[in-house]
């Protein structure tokens, strides 16, 4: 399996990986690593491979710079920020961090059971909200995207399954109504 | 399995329990008036939904509702929520499922379910030797039973506004009482129900009690029209009194100076007093005012008098009897110390003429009450309750302590007469005849003033008021002395299965017969 990105800074609450440019994991994509470190995508972000230089297409299009002048592409690094959340094991998530991820780690999709088995744990929408929204300032973007897709591949009890989730993020949002009710109205059935 | 409700939220003994809803319970599936356990770790408390609510922990939710039904079951339980307040009256020993009063509280979050039958068997399947099945909780057909010995013990009362089922109820514990031989009844029946047949708006005629126990009651009758009645009443000059009379004042436009005078006269003539002034009513303006001068009244008052007491002196029934023995009250008294009851009623031309009811049943009733408080305590062994109708017009505040209801409803066990009062209008009863009634049946009330009086000196008659505003007819709110926690119930069915019950020999559906379910 092709791998998503690579590892290329570890702190202690976020990874930062280098992905392809055409290949970058959309915001809310859950990851996993080779040893089965699960992490969320949560920024996007493009930097320079040449410290110090700096791009200027000078008024070109991204279409007539590819056309043009394909190799500006290839200066870029084209990154994505992860939160790393808990440990994939053959039929149950731990959320909890026990693992520590290398730098180089791989990071690859996982598959709908793999992610069934995610949302099976309602503590992870704890961990959802606990993201610092002054810092990922789209996480509940990210949470209704993350909802919604995981609702969408269910073939049936979506009804039965938003209930499910949506009375446990009622309890963390008891507080927090409008938060709640822009999730709410965020993820249809 | 699992049927908790919800959980104990918080509460106090003297405030009744918050139950927080479990979020899957829809509140409409319960009502003011159910009966709800929280099940403690040594006690199962028994109580019942004094108010259902709902609420929410977060205002915001008002601004920007949900917008569909999932939505709204979604935030159920976090944001908003359903409560119900209890009152608990009962703790059931949960090792040997002794019942006792109130006297502590269980933990937090304490499971709450709704009772089920054997919490009702427990609590209302009268464990007394004569329990007597009366009607079954609201949404509910489990059996409650009074302990009919507590009953007939103390003064009781049905209260209700007409329509509500009061004589039903009546009727129902009547037949109680006198299946089980608890008391001896005299009814003193208003309406002519209690007799042999009465009238049922769905039913048409139904058998009453006359007709249900024909040895155990006789029936007297004012009118000797009246062709099912044993017997009719007559009640000599000789037993009634100046004071009987005052009683009747409003009744017969008496004036204080007619009350002066006849007690002037009654004082001269003693028990003579009546037939005497009966005597004057057809002699001359010159030989009364000859009379008066004698007796030393006012011509004009000794005139008023006689005017007045001409409504009193045209009822047949009031005789010019010497001999004891040929009065109703000798009979009467000789039947209740039997054991038989007695139903006094008021047909033909005395149906509805409250006079007649009035001066029948406080000159009886004092009458039965005098020789009863005079015999040896062997010899009224028998207990006696007086049934009175329209009770309030006996037993208000001025004029109880001219008759002799108020004197029984104070001295009640004393010389084992006791009272039971059926009536729409408990605030015009005064306070101190309330307060001395043990159980009360309270059907439907509308008047404020009445459903504040029925719950006077009740501990928690605030929140009982709640219940009685949501009864129906034929449903009663029933508490004190006969009963271990006050219950909103359903009047039982009276018809054929009834009657069959009642008959001699048969039993009722017992708790003892209801074991054999569990």
């Amino acid at each position: 399996m092709k791998h998503i990105g690579e590892v290329i800074t570890v702190r202690s609450d976020v990874l930062v990986a280098e992905g392809e440019r055409s290949a970058l994991p959309p915001l809310g994509t859950i990851l996993k690593s080779d040893r089965g470190v699960l992490c969320l995508v949560v920024s996007h972000s493009i930097d320079n491979k040449i410290p110090g230089r700096m791009p200027i297409a000078y008024g070109k299009s991204i279409e007539q710079l590819e056309r043009e002048q394909p190799q500006v592409f290839a200066l870029m690094k084209w990154m994505f920020q992860a939160i790393p959340f808990g440990t994939l094991s053959e039929d149950s998530v731990e959320l909890f961090l026990n693992k520590v991820v290398e730098i180089h780690t791989l990071l690859f999709e996982t598959r709908k059971e793999e992610r069934d088995l995610v949302f099976k744990e309602l503590r992870f929408f704890d961990f959802l909200f606990s993201i610092d929204k002054s810092v990922f300032p789209q996480r509940d973007k990210i949470i209704v995207s993350l909802v919604n897709a995981y609702l969408n591949d269910l073939l049936e009890v979506k009804e039965d399954e938003y209930i499910r989730i949506f009375s446990y993020i009622s309890k963390i949002l008891r507080n927090d109504y409008q938060t709640l009710k822009y999730i709410m109205d965020g993820v249809g059935i | 399995m699992n049927d908790s409700i919800g959980f104990l939220k918080s509460g106090s003994i003297g405030d009744g329990f918050l139950i927080r809803l479990n979020k899957t319970v829809n509140s409409e599936s319960l009502q003011i008036g159910d009966f709800i356990v929280v099940q403690g770790d040594l006690y199962d408390y028994f109580g019942i939904i004094e108010d259902i609510r709902i609420g929410s922990s977060n205002e915001d939710i008002f601004f920007n509702p949900p917008e569909n039904k999932v939505q709204k079951i979604a935030v159920k339980g976090a944001i908003t929520f359903s409560e119900l307040l209890v009152t608990p009256y009962l703790m059931i020993e949960k090792a040997t499922n002794r019942v006792i009063t109130i006297k502590t509280i269980p933990e937090h979050f304490s499971d709450a379910r709704k009772a089920n039958e054997r919490d009702i068997r427990i609590v209302f399947g009268g464990n007394a030797e004569k329990a007597f099945y009366v009607g079954s909780p609201l949404t509910m057909d489990e059996q409650i039973y009074i302990d009919l010995e507590k009953l007939a013990k103390r003064n009781n009362a049905i209260f209700g506004i007409t329509g509500s089922g009061k004589t039903f109820l009546g009727r129902i514990i009547f037949s109680g009482l006198i299946k089980h031989d608890v008391a001896s009844l005299l009814i003193f029946d208003m309406h002519n129900e209690y007799g042999q047949f009465a009238k049922s708006e769905k039913k048409g005629k139904i058998k009453s009690l006359k007709g249900l126990f024909d040895a155990k009651v006789k029936v007297f009758d004012v009118s000797d029209k009246n062709s099912d009645a044993d017997d009719f009443i007559k009640i000599p000059y000789k037993y009634i009194t100046a004071a009987d009379v005052a009683m009747l004042s409003s009744l017969l436009s008496y004036s204080q100076h007619s009350e002066e005078t006849a007690r002037i006269i009654n004082k001269r003539f003693g028990d003579k007093w009546l037939k005497h002034v009966e005597e004057l009513r057809s002699v001359t303006e010159a030989e009364r005012e000859e009379k008066a001068k004698e007796l030393g009244v006012n011509p004009s008052s000794l005139s008023a008098l006689i005017r007045h007491l001409d409504k009193l002196l045209s009822l047949d029934f009031i005789q010019d009897i010497t001999k004891d023995e040929d009065s109703s009250v000798k009979k009467i008294l000789q039947y209740l110390k039997n054991g038989t009851s007695v139903v006094v009623q008021f047909s033909g031309k005395y149906a509805n003429k409250p006079l007649a009811y009035f001066a029948v049943a406080n000159i009886i009733t004092r009458r039965i009450h005098e020789l009863y408080a005079s015999a040896s305590e062997e010899e009224r062994n028998k207990r006696i309750m007086i049934v009175v109708e329209e009770a309030h017009k006996l037993l208000s505040s001025d004029i109880k302590d001219k008759n002799i209801f108020g004197t029984i409803a104070r001295e009640m066990r004393k010389y084992n007469v006791t009272l039971f009062v059926i009536d729409q209008r408990p605030s015009e009863i005064d306070s101190e005849v309330l307060s001395q009634v043990g159980t009360r049946f309270v059907m439907q009330l509308m008047d404020e003033k009445d459903m504040d009086a029925v719950f006077q000196g009740v501990g928690g008659g605030s929140r009982l008021k709640k219940i009685l505003r949501t009864l129906q007819p034929q449903e009663v709110l029933l508490f004190g002395y006969a009963v271990m926690a006050p219950v909103p119930m359903r009047v039982r069915e009276y018809g054929t299965n009834f009657y069959d019950e009642m008959k001699e020999g048969s039993s009722e559906p017992s708790p003892d017969d209801a074991d054999n379910l569990y």
